[in-house]
Protein backbone atom coordinates (compact mmCIF):
# COMPACT_ATOMS: atom_id res chain seq x y z
CA UNK A 1 0.00 0.00 0.00
CA UNK A 2 2.74 2.42 0.92
CA UNK A 3 5.21 1.56 -1.80
CA UNK A 4 6.49 4.63 -3.53
CA UNK A 5 6.96 4.60 -7.27
CA UNK A 6 8.89 7.21 -9.15
CA UNK A 7 6.62 10.10 -10.05
CA UNK A 8 5.58 10.45 -13.66
CA UNK A 9 8.07 12.50 -15.59
CA UNK A 10 6.84 15.61 -17.31
CA UNK A 11 7.70 16.59 -20.84
CA UNK A 12 7.81 20.10 -22.27
CA UNK A 13 8.10 20.34 -26.07
CA UNK A 14 8.18 23.51 -28.18
CA UNK A 15 7.01 23.08 -31.79
CA UNK A 16 6.88 25.81 -34.43
CA UNK A 17 3.66 25.64 -36.48
CA UNK A 18 3.52 28.21 -39.27
CA UNK A 19 3.02 31.65 -37.66
CA UNK A 20 2.59 30.19 -34.21
CA UNK A 21 4.21 27.97 -31.67
CA UNK A 22 2.75 25.10 -29.70
CA UNK A 23 4.12 24.40 -26.24
CA UNK A 24 3.11 20.82 -25.61
CA UNK A 25 3.00 19.74 -21.98
CA UNK A 26 2.68 16.21 -20.71
CA UNK A 27 2.68 14.56 -17.27
CA UNK A 28 2.68 16.33 -13.91
CA UNK A 29 3.37 20.04 -14.12
CA UNK A 30 4.47 21.32 -10.73
CA UNK A 31 7.46 22.91 -8.98
CA UNK A 32 9.79 20.41 -10.62
CA UNK A 33 8.83 21.66 -14.10
CA UNK A 34 9.99 25.20 -13.32
CA UNK A 35 13.33 25.06 -15.16
CA UNK A 36 11.97 23.17 -18.15
CA UNK A 37 9.20 25.72 -18.56
CA UNK A 38 11.63 28.61 -18.18
CA UNK A 39 13.77 27.11 -20.95
CA UNK A 40 10.71 26.60 -23.13
CA UNK A 41 9.84 30.22 -22.51
CA UNK A 42 13.29 31.33 -23.72
CA UNK A 43 12.85 29.25 -26.89
CA UNK A 44 9.41 30.68 -27.56
CA UNK A 45 10.58 34.26 -27.15
CA UNK A 46 13.49 33.61 -29.52
CA UNK A 47 11.06 32.34 -32.17
CA UNK A 48 8.94 35.53 -31.86
CA UNK A 49 5.67 33.87 -32.87
CA UNK A 50 2.33 35.67 -33.32
CA UNK A 51 0.51 33.18 -31.09
CA UNK A 52 1.40 30.48 -28.59
CA UNK A 53 -0.85 27.52 -27.90
CA UNK A 54 -0.13 25.76 -24.63
CA UNK A 55 -1.49 22.28 -25.24
CA UNK A 56 -2.36 20.65 -21.93
CA UNK A 57 -4.24 17.64 -23.30
CA UNK A 58 -1.71 15.21 -21.81
CA UNK A 59 -1.26 16.99 -18.49
CA UNK A 60 -2.23 14.52 -15.76
CA UNK A 61 -1.74 16.99 -12.92
CA UNK A 62 -1.09 20.69 -12.55
CA UNK A 63 -0.96 22.82 -9.42
CA UNK A 64 -0.44 26.52 -8.78
CA UNK A 65 3.33 26.20 -9.28
CA UNK A 66 2.67 24.84 -12.74
CA UNK A 67 0.19 27.66 -13.39
CA UNK A 68 2.71 30.21 -12.12
CA UNK A 69 5.22 29.01 -14.69
CA UNK A 70 2.59 29.40 -17.39
CA UNK A 71 1.75 32.88 -16.09
CA UNK A 72 5.43 33.77 -16.38
CA UNK A 73 5.39 32.51 -19.97
CA UNK A 74 2.31 34.62 -20.67
CA UNK A 75 3.96 37.74 -19.20
CA UNK A 76 7.14 37.40 -21.25
CA UNK A 77 5.14 36.75 -24.42
CA UNK A 78 2.98 39.79 -23.74
CA UNK A 79 6.15 41.89 -23.72
CA UNK A 80 6.83 40.94 -27.35
CA UNK A 81 3.15 41.18 -28.34
CA UNK A 82 2.49 37.48 -28.50
CA UNK A 83 -0.90 36.08 -27.46
CA UNK A 84 -0.87 32.92 -25.31
CA UNK A 85 -3.82 30.62 -24.90
CA UNK A 86 -4.33 27.25 -23.34
CA UNK A 87 -5.86 24.50 -25.44
CA UNK A 88 -7.35 21.12 -24.64
CA UNK A 89 -7.72 21.92 -20.95
CA UNK A 90 -9.19 19.09 -18.91
CA UNK A 91 -11.79 19.73 -16.24
CA UNK A 92 -9.06 19.56 -13.58
CA UNK A 93 -7.12 22.33 -15.28
CA UNK A 94 -10.24 24.42 -15.88
CA UNK A 95 -11.39 24.18 -12.28
CA UNK A 96 -7.93 25.09 -11.02
CA UNK A 97 -8.03 28.19 -13.25
CA UNK A 98 -11.45 29.03 -11.85
CA UNK A 99 -10.35 28.66 -8.23
CA UNK A 100 -7.36 30.91 -8.75
CA UNK A 101 -9.29 33.44 -10.82
CA UNK A 102 -6.92 32.96 -13.76
CA UNK A 103 -9.39 31.59 -16.31
CA UNK A 104 -9.57 34.85 -18.30
CA UNK A 105 -5.80 34.89 -18.77
CA UNK A 106 -5.58 31.53 -20.47
CA UNK A 107 -8.88 30.42 -21.91
CA UNK A 108 -10.88 32.03 -24.70
CA UNK A 109 -14.43 32.94 -23.71
CA UNK A 110 -16.18 30.07 -25.48
CA UNK A 111 -14.12 27.51 -23.53
CA UNK A 112 -14.35 29.20 -20.15
CA UNK A 113 -17.80 27.99 -19.20
CA UNK A 114 -16.85 24.36 -19.45
CA UNK A 115 -15.49 23.81 -15.95
CA UNK A 116 -18.14 22.10 -13.88
CA UNK A 117 -18.91 23.29 -10.37
CA UNK A 118 -16.80 21.68 -7.63
CA UNK A 119 -17.85 18.21 -6.71
CA UNK A 120 -20.11 17.65 -9.70
CA UNK A 121 -20.28 14.34 -11.46
CA UNK A 122 -17.94 13.68 -14.33
CA UNK A 123 -14.84 15.11 -12.70
CA UNK A 124 -11.97 13.66 -14.68
CA UNK A 125 -9.90 11.32 -12.57
CA UNK A 126 -8.06 9.61 -15.40
CA UNK A 127 -4.99 11.71 -14.95
CA UNK A 128 -4.63 10.97 -11.27
CA UNK A 129 -4.36 7.24 -11.74
CA UNK A 130 -2.13 7.32 -14.80
CA UNK A 131 0.88 6.03 -12.89
CA UNK A 132 -1.05 3.87 -10.45
CA UNK B 1 12.65 13.70 -1.66
CA UNK B 2 11.43 11.11 0.84
CA UNK B 3 13.45 10.86 4.05
CA UNK B 4 11.11 8.36 5.65
CA UNK B 5 7.66 6.83 5.46
CA UNK B 6 5.50 5.02 8.02
CA UNK B 7 2.03 3.56 7.75
CA UNK B 8 -0.12 2.57 10.71
CA UNK B 9 -3.67 1.34 11.25
CA UNK B 10 -5.97 1.75 14.22
CA UNK B 11 -9.40 0.26 13.63
CA UNK B 12 -10.71 1.81 10.44
CA UNK B 13 -8.35 4.76 10.68
CA UNK B 14 -5.09 4.65 8.79
CA UNK B 15 -2.19 7.04 9.07
CA UNK B 16 0.71 7.68 6.73
CA UNK B 17 3.67 9.83 7.75
CA UNK B 18 6.12 11.19 5.23
CA UNK B 19 9.33 12.91 6.13
CA UNK B 20 10.27 15.08 3.18
CA UNK B 21 13.44 16.94 2.35
CA UNK B 22 13.60 20.30 0.66
CA UNK B 23 13.74 19.65 -3.08
CA UNK B 24 11.77 20.61 -6.18
CA UNK B 25 10.88 16.98 -6.75
CA UNK B 26 9.39 16.67 -3.25
CA UNK B 27 5.77 17.59 -4.08
CA UNK B 28 5.65 14.92 -6.81
CA UNK B 29 7.17 12.26 -4.51
CA UNK B 30 4.66 13.08 -1.79
CA UNK B 31 1.71 13.02 -4.23
CA UNK B 32 2.83 9.65 -5.50
CA UNK B 33 2.99 8.20 -1.97
CA UNK B 34 -0.37 9.72 -1.02
CA UNK B 35 -2.01 8.54 -4.23
CA UNK B 36 -0.89 4.96 -3.65
CA UNK B 37 -2.20 5.05 -0.10
CA UNK B 38 -5.57 6.66 -0.84
CA UNK B 39 -6.63 5.34 -4.23
CA UNK B 40 -9.03 2.42 -4.49
CA UNK B 41 -10.87 3.17 -1.24
CA UNK B 42 -13.88 5.21 -0.15
CA UNK B 43 -11.90 8.38 -0.82
CA UNK B 44 -11.71 7.97 -4.59
CA UNK B 45 -13.97 10.93 -5.31
CA UNK B 46 -11.67 13.18 -3.24
CA UNK B 47 -8.25 11.90 -4.27
CA UNK B 48 -7.63 14.49 -7.01
CA UNK B 49 -8.59 17.34 -4.69
CA UNK B 50 -6.52 15.91 -1.81
CA UNK B 51 -3.45 15.59 -4.02
CA UNK B 52 -3.85 19.12 -5.36
CA UNK B 53 -4.33 20.71 -1.92
CA UNK B 54 -1.49 18.65 -0.42
CA UNK B 55 0.74 19.57 -3.36
CA UNK B 56 0.08 23.26 -2.71
CA UNK B 57 1.00 23.04 0.99
CA UNK B 58 4.10 20.93 0.37
CA UNK B 59 5.20 23.25 -2.43
CA UNK B 60 4.85 26.21 -0.07
CA UNK B 61 6.89 24.39 2.58
CA UNK B 62 9.76 23.54 0.25
CA UNK B 63 9.65 26.94 -1.49
CA UNK B 64 9.43 29.27 1.50
CA UNK B 65 10.95 27.32 4.40
CA UNK B 66 14.11 25.36 5.13
CA UNK B 67 14.41 21.93 6.64
CA UNK B 68 11.81 20.17 4.54
CA UNK B 69 8.50 19.15 6.03
CA UNK B 70 6.62 16.35 7.75
CA UNK B 71 3.38 15.28 6.10
CA UNK B 72 0.78 13.20 7.92
CA UNK B 73 -2.28 11.79 6.22
CA UNK B 74 -5.05 10.21 8.26
CA UNK B 75 -8.00 8.62 6.58
CA UNK B 76 -10.75 6.09 7.06
CA UNK B 77 -10.64 2.82 5.14
CA UNK B 78 -14.45 2.64 5.48
CA UNK B 79 -15.69 6.19 5.06
CA UNK B 80 -14.82 9.06 2.73
CA UNK B 81 -12.74 11.18 5.11
CA UNK B 82 -9.15 12.36 5.10
CA UNK B 83 -7.07 14.80 7.11
CA UNK B 84 -3.72 16.02 5.82
CA UNK B 85 -1.20 17.91 7.95
CA UNK B 86 1.91 19.58 6.59
CA UNK B 87 4.31 20.60 9.36
CA UNK B 88 7.35 22.72 8.57
CA UNK B 89 10.16 24.26 10.59
CA UNK B 90 9.36 27.93 10.12
CA UNK B 91 7.19 30.01 12.43
CA UNK B 92 6.14 32.50 9.74
CA UNK B 93 2.42 32.29 9.19
CA UNK B 94 1.49 32.83 5.53
CA UNK B 95 -0.82 35.64 4.51
CA UNK B 96 -4.38 34.47 4.41
CA UNK B 97 -5.61 34.06 0.88
CA UNK B 98 -7.01 37.11 -0.85
CA UNK B 99 -10.03 36.80 -3.13
CA UNK B 100 -9.01 35.66 -6.59
CA UNK B 101 -7.93 38.70 -8.60
CA UNK B 102 -4.42 37.67 -9.37
CA UNK B 103 -2.65 38.46 -12.51
CA UNK B 104 0.31 38.51 -10.17
CA UNK B 105 2.43 35.38 -9.95
CA UNK B 106 2.28 33.29 -6.81
CA UNK B 107 0.19 33.24 -3.66
CA UNK B 108 -2.49 30.90 -4.96
CA UNK B 109 -1.57 27.83 -2.96
CA UNK B 110 -3.50 28.51 0.24
CA UNK B 111 -6.41 29.89 -1.77
CA UNK B 112 -6.71 26.53 -3.52
CA UNK B 113 -6.58 24.68 -0.21
CA UNK B 114 -9.33 26.85 1.26
CA UNK B 115 -11.47 26.40 -1.85
CA UNK B 116 -11.18 22.62 -1.81
CA UNK B 117 -11.14 21.76 1.90
CA UNK B 118 -14.15 21.30 4.14
CA UNK B 119 -12.16 22.45 7.17
CA UNK B 120 -8.63 23.77 7.43
CA UNK B 121 -6.40 25.57 9.89
CA UNK B 122 -2.94 26.67 10.90
CA UNK B 123 -1.31 25.77 14.21
CA UNK B 124 1.81 27.27 15.73
CA UNK B 125 4.01 24.44 16.92
CA UNK B 126 7.20 24.47 18.95
CA UNK B 127 9.28 23.85 15.84
CA UNK B 128 7.32 25.87 13.31
CA UNK B 129 3.78 25.54 12.08
CA UNK B 130 1.33 22.90 11.00
CA UNK B 131 -1.18 23.57 8.23
CA UNK B 132 -3.98 21.03 8.01
CA UNK B 133 -7.13 20.39 6.01
CA UNK B 134 -9.90 17.84 5.97
CA UNK B 135 -12.14 16.59 3.18
CA UNK B 136 -15.18 14.37 3.36
CA UNK B 137 -16.89 13.40 6.55
CA UNK B 138 -16.54 10.81 9.28
CA UNK B 139 -19.61 9.45 11.01
CA UNK B 140 -19.82 6.93 13.81
CA UNK B 141 -22.79 5.62 15.74
CA UNK B 142 -23.48 8.64 17.92
CA UNK B 143 -22.09 7.42 21.22
CA UNK B 144 -23.15 9.17 24.34
CA UNK B 145 -22.62 7.86 27.85
CA UNK B 146 -23.37 9.72 31.03
CA UNK B 147 -21.66 8.00 33.96
CA UNK B 148 -21.41 8.85 37.63
CA UNK B 149 -17.82 8.99 38.82
CA UNK B 150 -16.71 6.45 41.40
CA UNK B 151 -15.45 7.35 44.86
CA UNK B 152 -11.78 6.61 45.42
CA UNK B 153 -9.36 7.37 48.23
CA UNK B 154 -6.03 9.05 47.57
CA UNK B 155 -4.07 9.16 50.82
CA UNK B 156 -6.74 10.48 53.19
CA UNK B 157 -8.60 12.41 50.52
CA UNK B 158 -11.73 11.19 48.78
CA UNK B 159 -11.76 11.94 45.02
CA UNK B 160 -14.33 11.59 42.24
CA UNK B 161 -12.77 9.12 39.81
CA UNK B 162 -14.03 9.81 36.29
CA UNK B 163 -11.56 7.41 34.67
CA UNK B 164 -11.25 4.50 34.73
CA UNK B 165 -14.89 3.48 35.21
CA UNK B 166 -16.17 -0.02 34.72
CA UNK B 167 -17.67 0.70 31.31
CA UNK B 168 -15.15 3.30 30.22
CA UNK B 169 -11.52 2.50 30.92
CA UNK B 170 -9.78 4.97 28.63
CA UNK B 171 -10.38 7.97 26.37
CA UNK B 172 -7.50 8.14 23.90
CA UNK B 173 -4.42 7.67 26.08
CA UNK B 174 -6.21 9.16 29.13
CA UNK B 175 -6.40 6.32 31.64
CA UNK B 176 -7.14 8.11 34.93
CA UNK B 177 -8.94 11.31 35.89
CA UNK B 178 -9.43 12.16 39.57
CA UNK B 179 -11.43 15.24 40.50
CA UNK B 180 -10.19 16.37 43.91
CA UNK B 181 -11.71 18.89 46.28
CA UNK B 182 -12.60 21.51 46.97
CA UNK B 183 -10.88 20.42 50.18
CA UNK B 184 -9.66 22.70 52.99
CA UNK B 185 -5.89 22.65 53.46
CA UNK B 186 -3.57 24.56 55.75
CA UNK B 187 -0.04 25.79 55.21
CA UNK B 188 1.28 22.82 57.19
CA UNK B 189 -1.14 20.13 56.07
CA UNK B 190 -2.03 19.82 52.42
CA UNK B 191 -3.36 16.75 50.72
CA UNK B 192 -0.10 15.18 51.97
CA UNK B 193 0.35 12.44 49.43
CA UNK B 194 3.54 10.72 50.57
CA UNK B 195 6.30 9.59 48.18
CA UNK B 196 4.93 6.88 45.91
CA UNK B 197 6.08 5.36 42.59
CA UNK B 198 4.81 5.50 39.01
CA UNK B 199 5.73 3.85 35.75
CA UNK B 200 4.40 3.97 32.19
CA UNK B 201 2.37 7.17 32.59
CA UNK B 202 2.44 10.94 32.43
CA UNK B 203 0.70 12.46 35.44
CA UNK B 204 -0.88 15.87 34.90
CA UNK B 205 -1.85 18.03 37.84
CA UNK B 206 -4.12 21.01 37.27
CA UNK B 207 -5.43 23.15 40.10
CA UNK B 208 -8.36 25.55 39.83
CA UNK B 209 -7.68 26.87 43.33
CA UNK B 210 -5.01 26.42 45.95
CA UNK B 211 -1.32 25.65 45.98
CA UNK B 212 0.83 22.64 46.73
CA UNK B 213 4.39 21.45 46.35
CA UNK B 214 5.52 18.66 44.07
CA UNK B 215 8.73 16.79 44.92
CA UNK B 216 10.11 13.94 42.85
CA UNK B 217 13.01 11.52 42.59
CA UNK B 218 14.62 13.63 39.86
CA UNK B 219 15.28 16.20 42.57
CA UNK B 220 12.47 18.49 41.44
CA UNK B 221 10.77 20.72 44.00
CA UNK B 222 8.03 22.71 42.29
CA UNK B 223 5.27 24.84 43.73
CA UNK B 224 2.10 24.52 41.68
CA UNK B 225 -0.63 27.17 41.85
CA UNK B 226 -4.07 27.46 40.34
CA UNK B 227 -3.79 27.92 36.58
CA UNK B 228 -0.44 26.13 36.32
CA UNK B 229 0.24 22.67 34.96
CA UNK B 230 2.60 20.02 36.29
CA UNK B 231 3.39 17.22 33.89
CA UNK B 232 5.50 14.36 35.20
CA UNK B 233 6.67 11.57 32.92
CA UNK B 234 7.24 8.33 34.77
CA UNK B 235 8.78 6.26 31.97
CA UNK B 236 10.50 3.21 33.47
CA UNK B 237 10.19 4.56 37.00
CA UNK B 238 9.88 7.69 39.12
CA UNK B 239 8.50 8.58 42.54
CA UNK B 240 6.97 11.79 43.86
CA UNK B 241 5.03 13.42 46.65
CA UNK B 242 2.35 16.12 46.77
CA UNK B 243 2.68 18.22 49.89
CA UNK B 244 1.53 21.32 51.71
CA UNK B 245 2.77 24.58 50.21
CA UNK B 246 3.91 26.07 53.57
CA UNK B 247 2.20 29.31 52.51
CA UNK B 248 -1.32 28.56 51.32
CA UNK B 249 -4.33 27.79 53.43
CA UNK B 250 -7.80 27.61 51.96
CA UNK B 251 -9.59 25.45 49.43
CA UNK B 252 -7.63 23.15 47.16
CA UNK B 253 -9.53 22.16 44.02
CA UNK B 254 -8.30 20.48 40.88
CA UNK B 255 -7.79 17.38 38.89
CA UNK B 256 -5.05 14.82 38.46
CA UNK B 257 -5.03 12.91 35.22
CA UNK B 258 -2.84 10.21 33.73
CA UNK B 259 -1.88 9.59 30.16
CA UNK B 260 -0.66 6.08 29.35
CA UNK B 261 2.70 6.28 27.61
CA UNK B 262 2.90 4.43 24.30
CA UNK B 263 5.26 1.52 23.77
CA UNK B 264 7.75 3.85 22.08
CA UNK B 265 8.40 5.94 25.22
CA UNK B 266 7.15 4.01 28.22
CA UNK B 267 10.60 2.70 29.12
CA UNK B 268 12.33 6.07 28.76
CA UNK B 269 13.81 7.85 31.75
CA UNK B 270 11.52 10.00 33.90
CA UNK B 271 11.04 13.72 33.33
CA UNK B 272 9.20 16.67 34.80
CA UNK B 273 7.71 19.82 33.24
CA UNK B 274 6.07 22.82 34.87
CA UNK B 275 3.99 25.10 32.66
CA UNK B 276 3.11 28.33 34.47
CA UNK B 277 0.90 29.74 31.72
CA UNK B 278 -0.69 27.17 29.41
CA UNK B 279 -2.12 28.89 26.30
CA UNK B 280 -5.72 30.10 26.30
CA UNK B 281 -8.38 30.25 23.58
CA UNK B 282 -11.39 32.56 23.75
CA UNK B 283 -14.70 30.98 22.78
CA UNK B 284 -18.12 32.56 22.52
CA UNK B 285 -19.41 32.36 26.12
CA UNK B 286 -16.23 30.87 27.46
CA UNK B 287 -12.50 30.31 27.44
CA UNK B 288 -10.36 27.24 27.05
CA UNK B 289 -6.96 26.60 28.59
CA UNK B 290 -5.01 24.17 26.44
CA UNK B 291 -3.08 21.85 28.75
CA UNK B 292 -1.89 19.25 26.28
CA UNK B 293 -2.21 18.71 22.55
CA UNK B 294 -4.09 21.17 20.37
CA UNK B 295 -7.48 22.81 20.48
CA UNK B 296 -8.89 25.36 18.04
CA UNK B 297 -5.45 25.46 16.38
CA UNK B 298 -3.67 26.45 19.60
CA UNK B 299 -0.97 23.97 20.52
CA UNK B 300 0.09 23.45 24.15
CA UNK B 301 3.85 23.35 24.74
CA UNK B 302 3.50 20.37 27.10
CA UNK B 303 5.05 17.09 26.07
CA UNK B 304 2.72 14.55 24.52
CA UNK B 305 3.74 11.10 23.45
CA UNK B 306 0.53 10.14 21.67
CA UNK B 307 -2.33 11.77 19.79
CA UNK B 308 -4.23 13.41 22.66
CA UNK B 309 -5.67 16.71 23.74
CA UNK B 310 -6.83 18.04 27.09
CA UNK B 311 -8.32 21.46 27.83
CA UNK B 312 -10.11 23.12 30.70
CA UNK B 313 -13.29 24.87 29.61
CA UNK B 314 -14.53 27.76 31.73
CA UNK B 315 -18.00 28.63 30.51
CA UNK B 316 -20.14 31.70 31.05
CA UNK B 317 -23.93 31.39 31.04
CA UNK B 318 -25.14 30.59 27.52
CA UNK B 319 -24.01 28.17 24.87
CA UNK B 320 -20.41 27.54 23.88
CA UNK B 321 -19.35 25.47 20.92
CA UNK B 322 -16.02 23.66 21.14
CA UNK B 323 -14.38 22.48 17.91
CA UNK B 324 -13.48 18.79 18.01
CA UNK B 325 -11.36 16.52 15.89
CA UNK B 326 -13.40 13.97 13.98
CA UNK B 327 -10.83 11.23 14.44
CA UNK B 328 -10.55 11.63 18.23
CA UNK B 329 -12.83 10.16 20.85
CA UNK B 330 -13.76 12.77 23.48
CA UNK B 331 -15.11 12.96 27.01
CA UNK B 332 -16.00 15.68 29.50
CA UNK B 333 -15.21 15.60 33.20
CA UNK B 334 -17.26 18.09 35.19
CA UNK B 335 -15.49 20.13 37.88
CA UNK B 336 -17.97 22.86 38.74
CA UNK B 337 -21.37 24.23 37.73
CA UNK B 338 -23.73 22.55 35.31
CA UNK B 339 -23.88 21.98 31.57
CA UNK B 340 -26.31 20.36 29.19
CA UNK B 341 -24.78 18.22 26.43
CA UNK B 342 -26.93 16.38 23.88
CA UNK B 343 -29.92 17.17 26.08
CA UNK B 344 -28.42 15.53 29.19
CA UNK B 345 -27.53 17.49 32.33
CA UNK B 346 -24.05 17.26 33.84
CA UNK B 347 -22.66 18.45 37.15
CA UNK B 348 -19.57 17.65 39.23
CA UNK B 349 -19.36 13.90 39.71
CA UNK B 350 -20.16 12.96 36.13
CA UNK B 351 -18.24 11.80 33.10
CA UNK B 352 -19.71 12.28 29.64
CA UNK B 353 -18.27 10.07 26.92
CA UNK B 354 -18.86 11.38 23.40
CA UNK B 355 -17.24 8.83 21.09
CA UNK B 356 -15.66 9.68 17.75
CA UNK B 357 -16.88 11.39 14.60
CA UNK B 358 -17.97 14.71 16.10
CA UNK B 359 -16.53 17.93 14.74
CA UNK B 360 -17.96 20.14 17.46
CA UNK B 361 -19.60 20.02 20.85
CA UNK B 362 -22.30 22.42 22.03
CA UNK B 363 -22.33 23.03 25.78
CA UNK B 364 -25.13 25.03 27.41
CA UNK B 365 -25.00 26.33 30.94
CA UNK B 366 -27.36 28.50 32.95
CA UNK B 367 -24.99 29.54 35.74
CA UNK B 368 -21.57 28.88 34.24
CA UNK B 369 -19.41 25.78 34.46
CA UNK B 370 -15.88 24.48 34.66
CA UNK B 371 -14.99 21.17 33.07
CA UNK B 372 -12.21 19.20 31.44
CA UNK B 373 -12.53 18.21 27.79
CA UNK B 374 -10.31 15.22 27.08
CA UNK B 375 -9.75 13.58 23.73
CA UNK B 376 -7.45 11.46 21.68
CA UNK B 377 -7.03 8.84 19.03
CA UNK B 378 -8.12 5.49 20.46
CA UNK B 379 -5.10 4.08 22.30
CA UNK B 380 -4.05 1.07 20.28
CA UNK B 381 -2.31 -0.81 23.09
CA UNK B 382 -3.80 -2.96 25.85
CA UNK B 383 -2.67 -1.65 29.21
CA UNK B 384 -2.54 -3.20 32.67
CA UNK B 385 -3.15 -0.73 35.50
CA UNK B 386 -2.49 -1.59 39.12
CA UNK B 387 -2.02 0.87 41.97
CA UNK B 388 0.29 3.54 40.51
CA UNK B 389 1.71 1.37 37.79
CA UNK B 390 0.81 1.12 34.13
CA UNK B 391 2.30 -1.71 32.13
CA UNK B 392 1.39 -4.27 29.52
CA UNK B 393 1.50 -7.54 31.47
CA UNK B 394 0.77 -8.73 35.00
CA UNK B 395 4.43 -9.78 35.28
CA UNK B 396 5.54 -6.18 34.63
CA UNK B 397 3.18 -4.92 37.32
CA UNK B 398 4.46 -7.50 39.82
CA UNK B 399 8.06 -6.56 39.04
CA UNK B 400 7.21 -2.90 39.72
CA UNK B 401 5.61 -3.75 43.07
CA UNK B 402 8.67 -5.82 43.89
CA UNK B 403 11.06 -2.98 43.08
CA UNK B 404 9.11 -0.51 45.20
CA UNK B 405 8.75 -2.77 48.22
CA UNK B 406 12.46 -3.65 48.12
CA UNK B 407 13.43 -0.07 47.37
CA UNK B 408 15.90 -1.34 44.77
CA UNK B 409 16.53 2.09 43.26
CA UNK B 410 14.29 1.79 40.20
CA UNK B 411 11.95 4.49 41.50
CA UNK B 412 14.62 6.66 43.11
CA UNK B 413 14.17 8.67 46.29
CA UNK B 414 12.14 11.75 47.11
CA UNK B 415 13.46 14.35 49.56
CA UNK B 416 10.32 14.65 51.64
CA UNK B 417 9.33 15.08 55.26
CA UNK B 418 6.53 12.61 54.59
CA UNK B 419 7.31 8.95 55.12
CA UNK B 420 7.58 6.85 51.97
CA UNK B 421 4.30 5.07 51.11
CA UNK B 422 5.03 1.50 52.17
CA UNK B 423 3.26 -0.47 49.49
CA UNK B 424 0.11 -1.06 47.52
CA UNK B 425 -2.85 0.83 48.81
CA UNK B 426 -5.87 0.98 46.53
CA UNK B 427 -5.20 4.38 44.91
CA UNK B 428 -2.43 6.39 43.36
Amino acid sequence: MATVSEPVAFVVTVKATGDGVTVWLSGEIDLDALDALRQACDEVVTLQPCTVDVDVADVSFIDSSGLNSLLALRKRCAEIGTHVRMVHASNQVLSLLQMTGLTQYFVDDDDAGRAPPRGSAGFDTNGAVADG
Amino acid sequence: MLRGITLSMEGELAALSLSLERARSTPASARSALRHALIGGPLDQYVDDVLLAASELITNAVTYTEGGCEVTARWSTEQPWVRIEVADFDHTIPDLPAPPTASSIGGHGLLIVTSLAKRWGIQHTETGKNIWFEMGHLAFPRLFERSATSAAMVATMSVRRALPLRRRRMVGAWCLADHMGPIAVTAEHGIDIAPHPHCGVHTLTWLTSGEMVHRDSLGTEQMIRAGELNLMTAGSGISHSEEASRTFSGDLHGVQMWLAQPEATRNDVGAFEHHPTPPKVELPNGAATVLVGDFADVVAPARRDSDVMGVELLLRPGTAVAPLRLDYEHAIVMLDGDVVVDGAPFAAGFLGYLGMGRDELALSTTAGARLMLLGGAPFGEQIHMSWNFVGRTQAEIEAAHESWSHDDGRFGRVESTLARTPGPIPHR
